[in-house]
């Protein structure tokens, strides 16, 4: 079967069989990557993304009990073997307390602006000459060696319910990460666009090579407490973990350090926080969520006070909060993050750094403890060390440690110069300034 | 099916490559998770693809395809090969690929009581038990436990001839939970895998250890001391033993690492081709990776190049013994492939893993080990960890730990941390523990881009180091 009448045909089936809450979602697209080392193209990856999943509830208000699946399409009498054991599975699961069942208003749809571009579907093989130009200029620019991935993908996903939702969009993506290496230092960026007019990686690539030049000779420092600039990629990943403590589901579990903590200050009052649903070309953008509900803007930290956390229209529920749109197969998840830009420039903020380091990337962010927010993670690539305002060396072999909240209430200042980043270690797509937090501990082995 | 990979390698050769290989993979998934006794998530899963890697004039190509037609196959592969050929145009370097045995071979992995006779309600009473057992201790505050398997019939064949089949049931779970008292707050997080039957699930004592933990952990909460400050010495415990072993020594030792291919995201490695026999730790250090351990986590005969799986002494004697290789890393250094190609998912590209990676035991006791320190740490588990990306600067902080005064454990100490670079550590090795502390935890290994997350495992006896600085 076609993949769009096999979504018809299993709706119709599982109302037959009895199924309460359905949420059938198609996917149709296609995923490529090449994949660059030591200035080589080392692989070049097509991924057809195509599936059909399901998410069902069977039984009666309060008494629901629900499951997921993705099944094979192509072949109807396979479909129905599937559905039947889906159906049998189901009933054979307990009791899902924390479900109350998919939303039931009538809900209108608006278009998300700039998240699909034809020229990215159709991008071929002129990847390699991106890759190229890219490669040969970070090489230009003081780079010894090159490593990274030129991503792009399409798709059109549609959504059919048993509340009679019928929606649909298309999208597209691209994206080049990229680390430029000489012999003793390293720096990575990435260039995230949903269309090619904003797809500008040559800026990207050229900082990329310049921060590795300078950051050559590092060398060890003390271990203490030190000033610090966090430039969008490092900032992005504090971020995503922020944006983790908000999910509601997070906070029921114990892995968020954001529990009872509604209405409280949890950072400084110059930090506030956005998931922004609908946000226009944002990577992680979709007209509505995995329960049917639009998506929309929410404020999570208002300066510095938390307002909500991240909902579906069930966790919004035991909570006692607005549903956020943030439904996803499991649980809640965010979108794209925003953090609302400062007053100064990238210059100022660094002027204003008498004594300190900046950090351009991060990664291994690991908790002790995820309630009490304690943690520790290693600043990697590029760690400038700072006096009077000006980069004076790089440092290497270092460790960041401390307490998610009290980290974020010695925020100093933020940049008026956001970046868009989704990375490895920031797979939510964010969008950051840079920031300076103050008296952050620094261990050195 | 092994004429529509026939097929597959076929059109590739046709379009251009020198060598593909084509792999059918069918994986019926199963997964529960319940956040203390919610079931929150119950899914299964039965998909059907392939993936097909090919090698053109000076470049690799792949393309992966669910709900694979021959129509489908056709179209992706000539389109790839097409960008491959240009992506090649790039690369200066000759692509090597090593001269492997082509093996024709068929297995089943072993099960005692087999995974797909196991129903789902018996699965998710597994988990329902292990939660109410850890809810009757008095400190429990809330769990999240995850049951998954997986049975894939997997159909793997090159262009050499190599034509490997196999069926791998396959288990792993995750738990994850919170202890308060006294005030004080700690958290435990642990991860289990298997390939086998429903018997390892048995094996792992669920209700049992969990139970344990907990109360240990609430013994540290309640009795637990400040960490002290100085130099003194670190006894270690299997689990920890396992985390150094796989950080400090799997990681760093994969050659895809160490010649730069994943130096973008997993990051490469302190040592570098040339220190084949440089002195890294102790005479006491000796460690292995096989994936030729029964039940174990990452049991498998054939890898995902189709070359026979063997044991590699990665280090021995404190030196540096050997990498972990595939086909493409060994050719580049004049050797073959030791087997150490894994995926995640058929989805996804080959890449050397480690499997099942352990420090060798000794003879000592645990409790000569403890009995030979004055003043120093017992550290049994940990929970925060991490590492560079070259896989020099590690960090463990202990969960469960003690102190050690005059040869013994006295009393429970709050979370101490073992800091401290490669050479360092693996050098302070001063005993290790005999068959009896002996251990092995799973770890999920995340790598390359996409990520992929591979269940490893990563264990040894207990360890004394020396002159650590806390």
């Amino acid at each position: 079967m076609k993949l769009n009448s096999a979504q018809d045909y299993v709706l119709n089936q599982l109302k037959s069989l009895g199924a309460k809450d359905i949420v059938v979602t198609s996917h149709s697209g296609e995923s490529f990557q090449n994949k660059f080392a030591n200035n080589e193209v080392v692989a070049n990856k097509n991924w057809d993304t195509s599936n059909l999943s399901i998410f069902l509830s069977v039984g009666e208000n309060g008494d629901l009990r629900t499951s997921g699946t993705d099944v094979s399409y192509s072949d109807q009498t396979v479909i129905d073997s599937q559905l039947k054991r889906l159906i049998k599975f189901t009933k054979n699961t307990p009791i899902n307390k924390n479900f109350s069942g998919l939303p039931t208003e009538t809900f209108k749809y608006r278009e998300v602006r700039g998240i699909y571009d034809p020229e990215i579907k159709s991008l071929g093989k002129n990847s390699i000459s991106i890759l190229r130009d890219a490669i040969d200029l970070a090489n230009q620019k003081g780079a010894e060696r090159t490593g990274g991935t030129l991503t792009h993908d399409y798709g059109i996903t549609r959504m059919l319910t048993s509340t009679d939702i019928d929606e649909s969009y298309n999208y597209t993506n691209i994206s080049l990460s990229i680390r430029a290496l000489t012999s003793d230092s390293s720096a990575h960026k990435v260039c995230v666009a949903t269309n090619m007019k904003e797809f500008k990686y040559r800026p990207k690539v050229i900082q990329a090579a310049t921060e590795a030049k300078l950051a050559s000779y590092p060398e060890r420092i003390e271990s203490g407490k030190y000033n610090i600039i966090f430039e969008p990629m490092a900032f992005a990943n504090l971020v995503n973990e922020i944006g983790r403590a908000t999910i509601a589901e997070s906070v029921e579990t114990g892995s968020s350090f954001y529990i009872n903590k509604l209405n409280k200050q949890v950072t400084n009052e110059k930090f506030s926080l956005f998931d922004v649903g609908n946000l226009a070309r944002g990577l992680g953008s979709r007209p509505f969520d995995s329960e049917g509900r639009p998506t929309k803007a929410t404020e999570l930290i208002s300066s510095g006070t938390l307002k909500t956390y991240l909902t579906n229209s069930s966790s919004a529920k035991r909570f006692k909060l607005q549903p956020t749109g943030n439904a996803g197969i499991l649980c809640s998840k965010p979108s794209n993050l925003v953090v609302p830009i400062g007053r100064k420039s990238d210059e100022k903020l660094l002027a204003g750094l008498d004594d300190g380091l900046v950090i351009t990337n991060s990664w291994y962010h690991r908790y002790q403890n995820y309630i009490k927010g304690s943690f520790s993670a290693l600043p990697r690539d590029a760690i400038f060390v700072v006096k009077g305002g000006k980069i004076i060396g790089s440092a290497k072999d270092i460790r960041i440690s401390g307490d998610m909240i009290n980290l974020m209430k010695n925020v100093d200042e933020l940049s008026n110069k956001k970046e868009r980043i989704v990375n490895w270690e920031s797979d939510i797509p964010t969008e950051v300034p840079s920031i300076r937090i103050n008296n952050i501990k620094i261990t050195s082995v | 099916m092994e004429d529509l990979l026939k097929f597959a390698i076929s059109v590739a050769q046709d379009a251009g490559a020198n060598w593909a290989e084509a792999r059918y993979a069918s994986e019926d998934v199963t997964s529960f998770y319940y956040d203390n006794d919610v079931p929150v998530s119950s899914y299964y899963s039965l998909d059907n693809s392939i993936f097909i890697r090919f090698i053109t004039s000076n470049s690799v190509g792949s393309v992966f395809i669910p709900e694979p037609t021959k129509e489908k196959i056709s179209s992706m592969i000539k389109k790839q090969v097409m960008v491959a050929k240009a992506a090649s145009r790039i690369n200066q370097e000759k692509l090597l690929f090593s001269e492997e045995k082509a093996y024709t071979k068929k297995y089943s992995v072993k099960e005692k009581t087999k995974l797909n006779s196991i129903s789902d309600e018996e699965k998710s009473k597994t988990i329902l038990n292990a939660y109410k057992s850890l809810s009757k201790v008095e400190s429990f505050d809330s769990s999240s436990i995850g049951l998954n398997t997986k049975i894939t019939d997997k159909y793997y064949m090159n262009s050499d001839g190599a034509l490997i089949i196999s069926k791998t049931p396959e288990i792993t779970m995750n738990y994850f939970f919170t202890v308060k008292s006294n005030g004080k707050i700690t958290q435990r997080m642990n991860y289990l895998a298997g390939i086998g039957g429903w018997e390892i699930v048995k094996n792992w004592n669920l209700n049992k250890s969990l139970v344990s933990e907990a109360k240990n952990l609430t013994n540290v909460l309640n009795n637990g001391v400040p960490a002290p400050k100085g130099i003194m010495d670190f006894v270690v415990g299997h689990e920890v033993t396992g985390i150094m072993v796989h950080e400090s020594v799997g990681h760093p030792y994969e050659a895809d690492r160490i010649m730069g291919r994943e130096s973008a995201q997993a990051g490469e490695s302190f040592v570098k081709t040339d220190m084949i026999g440089r002195r890294v730790g102790s005479d006491y250090v000796n460690i292995i990776d096989t994936p030729l351990i029964n039940n174990s986590a990452a049991y498998y005969l054939y890898d995902e190049e189709g070359v026979k799986s063997r044991d590699k002494l990665l280090m021995k004697k404190g030196l540096i013994n050997e990498f972990m290789h595939d086909r493409s890393s060994s050719a580049k250094m004049g050797l073959t492939s030791n087997a150490s190609s894994r995926i995640s998912d058929n989805s996804k590209e080959p890449l050397i893993r480690m499997s099942n990676t352990y420090f060798v035991p000794g003879k000592s006791t645990e409790a000569s080990l403890i009995k030979d320190v004055k003043k120093g740490i017992y550290m049994k588990n940990f929970m925060e960890w991490n590492i560079d990306d070259t896989r020099y600067n590690f960090k463990a902080k202990g969960n469960e730990s003690y102190l050690i005064e005059n040869g013994e454990l006295t009393k429970p100490v709050l979370f101490p941390n073992l800091e401290i670079d490669t050479y360092k550590m693996w050098s302070s090795v001063d005993g290790v523990g005999n068959k009896a502390s002996f251990g092995m935890v799973g770890g999920p290994c995340g790598k390359g881009e996409p990520m992929q997350g591979v269940p490893t495992s990563m264990g040894g006896p207990s360890l004394l180091l020396r002159g650590i600085t806390l």
